[in-house]
This record gives C-alpha cells, structure tokens and sequence, in this order.
C-alpha cells in the first residue's frame, strides 16, 4: 500500500510541475504582459541594474524554476515586481478560506448522500425510492447558483434565521455556503451510492450472510457498504473538480474571499500574477484532493491494502 | 424519424434482436432502428425532447417573440416587475429579461452542443490513438489526459481566455477540452475490449486496412456507448457554461448568456424573488428535460438496464 501510495503522489506531483510550467509559458509569453512591454535595453545602466535585480532576463526555464521553488518552498507567488507582497499575504488567507468551504461541503456531502443512497438501496423500487430517486434527479440538474439563490431565500426571507449580511470568515458565514456545496453535490453522490449498494446487495455473500442469520444492518452497513464505498472513493476522485467548480460559485455568490474571488478580481483588473498564482493554487488543491481520494482508496481497497504484506 | 420506421414492413424488434444474436454483428440502421423504438415508447424521454426542442425553438425564433431587443437601454422601464408587457420584468438598465433569455439562449445552447461536439471528436480521436495504436502512443495519451484531467475547468477557461483573447466566448474550448477526457477514456476501453475479439482479427487477415477496420468495425461498435456520454456531457457543458456566465469569464456585457442574466438579476433575489427565480428556472427546466432524454437514450441503447 505504501508503495501505491508513493506512486500515485509522485504522479500526481509530476502532473502539477506540468500543468503549472504550461500555465506558466501560456501566461508569460502572452502579449500585454507588463514587463514583456518595456523594452529591456536601451534603458542606460541604472535600469539595466533593477532589471538584472528583478531577474527579469533570466530564460524561461530559470524563471519557472525559481517560481515553482517559491511556490513549494515559500508558498510565496512573486514573480514581477509590484505585487511581490500583495499575492503572497492575500493567496494564503483566501486558500484558508477556500479549504474550509470545501472541506466542511465534502463532508456534509458524504454526511448527507452515503446515507441516503443506502436507505434508497434498501427500499428499491417502493414509493420511498422512487420519490427520493427524482427528487434527487431533478436536483442534481439545477445549477449550483440556483441552490444558492433558494437556500439565501429559505434562511433569510423566510425562516429569517441567518443574517443576509455577515463579516467575512466568521462562523456564521460558513452555514450557507456550505449547504449550498452539500446540497448540489449530495445528489450526484446518493445516486451512485445507490447504483453501487444495489450492485453489491446483489452480490451471492450478502444472500449467504442473511442465509446465516445476521442481522439486516449489520449485513448492510458493516459488509455491503464496506464494498459499495470503493466504487464511491474512485467516484470522488472526478467529482472533487465538480466541487472546487461548485465552491467558486459559492464564493462568488456569497462574497467570500477565497481564491475564486482572487482568480476573478485577476481577471477584470487583468492581472497575470494573481491569474497565475490563482491558478496555480487551485490546481494544487485540486491535486491533493485526489491525493487523500487516492489514498482512501488504497485504504479501503483490500487488493491495494494487501498487497505489500 | 421513428414514427416513420415503426410503420414500415420489416421484422419486429423482438425478431431482429433474435437474428442479430444470431452470430453476425448487428448492423448500424437495425440497431438504431431497436433503439429509436424504444426510446419513442418511455414517456419521461420524449417529454424532455419536446420540451427542450421547444426551447430550442424559442431561442432560434426570438426575433420574432418578442419586440424587445437584448442591449438597448431604458432608463424609464428599469426594475419593472413581470407584466404582460415584460413576462420576466426588466432588469437595472431597463432591458426585457425574457428577451435577453431568449438570445441567451443562443448563445449558451450552441456553446454547449458546439463544446460536446468537439469533445466528442477530440476524444474519440485520441481513444482510438490510445486503444489501437500500441502501448506507447497509449502511455502518451493517457498521460496527456491525466494532465488535462488535473486542471480546473475555471483554470482552464480563464487561460483560454487569457491566451485567445478576452470575452469572445473563447472559454468554449476550455469546456470542450475539460470534457475531452471522458470521451477518450470511454472510447480507449471499447476500442480495447473490441480488438481482442476474433472478427477484428479476421478482418485484418482479409488485408483491410486499419482505416477500413476502424471506422468499418470499432467506430461502429463504440457509437451506442459514445451517444449516450454525448448526451450526458451536453447536459454537463450547458451547466459549465452558464457556470461561466455566471462567474462572468469569457461573457461581456451587453451579451446575454442564461448564467450571465441569472447574475446580472440576483440582486432582486430578497426584494423582488419571482424575478431571479424564473430565469433560475428556464435554465433548470432546460437541464432537466435534456437530462431525461439522456436518461431514455442509455436506457434505449443499454438493454441491460
């Protein structure tokens, strides 16, 4: 299992040196890009001088170099002169913010859906199931910004039992986008929990266990589920890009400062820096959050797990 | 097209599944003809064709829907709320929201088909690279994906956008690129699976070529798995898409686009609601109605289900 583990992370770490070096040569090579706009010599030495300070000449290949050692090293994104204090303080707070919302919205998906998908397993084809079924049919359609817009009219106009208005990273401003990340992903995850838990009850050991008299909700939630949650893990793995896409609505709709916000702001003020850095580190959330799929995998995975002993 | 084929003289399904599992490969139109047969009969399938069809319709003809136009501005018809007048009010500067729905529509829609298509494409391209040509060009290919796979769609749109040129709707490559992988992937696993079989061995033994093997035997074999990811993944870049809208990337004002109109009027989300929660709703509804015709397209195609 170690050595599976150590190879998918080297994978996945070669991938992120790949996808940051094009981003990197797709970025700085672009026309309009500020310091690709003065003309380097010609400038008389003083300037020569802050260029050369500014490692502006070096080639490309040094500059990615440098830049990915800040990153990994530094966690710090400067890479032309005037923002070099701005993108580091503002990209680590925003990260923070970003990891919670996602990190509270994957576990209240999986809190939410695995439940749920097995109570529909269980009651397949009875009226239970099949209401459940469309409704979470239906939901799994609706695009994430509507979730959000009718959860905000639920708590605020209705019940009035959250503030439309709340100060950034408090608590309280979790609440709404959190749901609102649960609720668009839960449906995607009871459906296949319910697809995998028919597929394994299905299965001849789960009729042999019933045969030997064990109880119902042990034969489901300590064997049949066990199984069912492998297909599940590897199904996280392509869902965890739904999610991070799911979380920049949230953040743009809620206005919370996370790094989709950053990413945004980068755009409209056209700023290849923070483009950059945005990019890179949602990326490399992206990254590790198939890292720790990969590794749930292998640990419940009995053929992975197994292997090295 | 399955009215037609229904009437015309030939063996039932029942017959026709009975002969092609007698020994020889079914052919494409008694296949289609199967399926298309059965997609007619589920009800929920046909009622989100037509419903979506319509949509569609209403999109193509709204010049002639309504009087309105998408960009002028009205300072005398601003925050109206819906009336027979403006079935969906008007919006801060005075413009229809129904009349900007209706060409967002266009936009977002073909956006959408166009983005699947070229997914599509691209990875039945690369699948069959990567299933057929040997192992190396198959390390190459997956490896490729895995790196497309690994960037954020977002990501992915904005340096589109970045490198193509801002707010031309160049993010469309971005959804067609995000949703590449899965096809190639769906198409590398039959393309293996159907090699190994002893028909594909036989006809290269006969001397066709693999041009001839490929398109004669493997595309056909991969297309009822491949219409049925086509399906799914037109529902998955229309919401991508309007994702964008709304995130504003690669949509500029005055452009409408179903995303972009939901931004552009939830501010109205706590005064006024009906007005942000009918074009959440048209967006919806056109999802829902094309998923459930995705749903009786895999079940048509997949008998197993």
């Amino acid at each position: 299992m170690v050595r599976y583990i150590i190879f998918r992370l080297l994978r996945v770490i070669a991938i992120v040196l790949v996808v940051i070096f094009i981003l990197f040569v797709l970025l700085y090579t672009l026309p309009g890009s500020r310091v690709g706009t003065i003309p380097i010599s010609g400038y008389g030495d003083a300037l020569d001088d802050i260029f050369e300070s500014l490692n502006v000449k070096d080639g490309l290949l040094t500059k990615y170099i440098r830049y990915c050692y800040n990153v990994f090293v530094h966690f710090s994104f400067k890479s032309s002169p005037d923002t070099r204090y701005r993108t580091v303080s503002l990209i680590r707070a925003r990260t923070l913010t970003t990891v919670y919302i996602l990190v509270c919205g994957l576990a209240l998906t999986l809190i939410l859906g695995v439940p749920i998908g097995v109570y529909t397993a269980i009651r397949k084809n009875r009226p239970a199931d099949r209401l459940i079924n469309s409704i979470l049919m239906l939901a799994s359609s609706i695009p994430s910004y509507s979730i959000a817009l009718l959860i905000l009219l639920v708590f605020c106009a209705y019940l009035k039992i959250l503030p439309v208005i709340v100060a950034p990273r408090t608590p309280v401003s979790y609440i709404m986008p959190t749901l609102t990340v649960a609720i668009s992903g839960m449906s995607s995850v009871a459906r296949m929990t319910r697809a995998y838990m028919l597929e394994v009850l299905e299965q001849p050991y789960i009729t042999a266990l019933r045969a030997k008299g064990i109880k119902e909700s042990s034969v489901i939630y300590r064997h049949a589920l066990k199984n069912a949650l492998i297909p599940i893990i590897s199904f996280l793995r392509g869902f965890s890009a739904q999610l991070l896409c799911g979380t920049l609505v949230v953040e743009q709709f809620f206005t919370l400062p996370g790094i989709g916000m950053h990413l945004l702001g980068a755009v409209s003020t056209r700023n290849h820096d923070d483009l950059l850095g945005g990019a890179v580190v949602m990326t490399i959330i992206l990254a590790l959050m198939n890292i720790v799929s990969d590794v749930a995998y292998a640990v419940f995975n009995p053929q992975i797990r197994l292997k090295a002993e | 097209m399955g009215g037609v084929l229904s009437k015309a003289p030939g063996p039932t399904g029942e017959e026709t599944r009975r002969l092609s599992s007698v020994g020889e490969p079914p052919y494409a139109s008694s296949a289609f003809f199967i399926a298309a047969r059965r997609l007619c009969k589920n009800k929920t399938a046909v009622i989100g064709l037509v419903v979506f069809l319509l949509i569609c319709l209403a999109c193509l003809l709204a010049p002639y829907l309504t009087k309105w136009n998408y960009y002028t501005l009205n300072s005398k018809t601003m925050r109206l709320r819906p009336s027979l007048e403006h079935l969906f009010g008007t919006d801060s500067m005075g413009r229809d929201v129904l009349t900007r729905m209706l060409y967002g529509g266009r936009i977002t829609l073909r956006i959408a088909v166009l983005a699947a298509s070229m997914a599509a494409v691209a990875g039945s391209v690369l699948g069959v690279i990567s299933g057929y040509a040997g192992k190396r060009a198959d390390k190459l290919v997956t490896a490729v994906l895995d790196v497309l796979d690994s960037i954020p769609i977002v990501v992915l749109a904005l340096v589109s956008e970045a490198v193509l040129g801002w707010g031309r709707g160049n993010f469309m490559y971005a959804i067609a690129i995000a949703a590449t992988p899965k096809f190639a992937q769906l198409v590398r696993g039959s393309v293996l699976n159907i090699t190994g079989s002893a028909y594909i061995e036989a006809s290269r033994a006969l001397g066709i070529s693999h041009f001839g093997i490929i398109f004669r035997h493997i595309l056909r074999n991969v297309a009822p798995p491949l219409i049925v990811r086509y399906t799914i993944s037109v529902t998955e870049t229309m919401l991508t898409c309007t994702i964008m809208g709304y995130l504003s990337v690669g949509i500029t004002p005055p452009t409408p686009e179903w995303g972009a109109i939901v931004h552009e009027v939830r501010g109205y989300v706590l005064t006024n609601p009906i007005m942000t929660i009918l074009p959440c709703l048209v967006v919806s509804i056109t999802l829902i109605s094309f998923s459930l015709f995705g749903d009786g397209v895999r079940d048509a195609l997949d008998p197993h289900e």
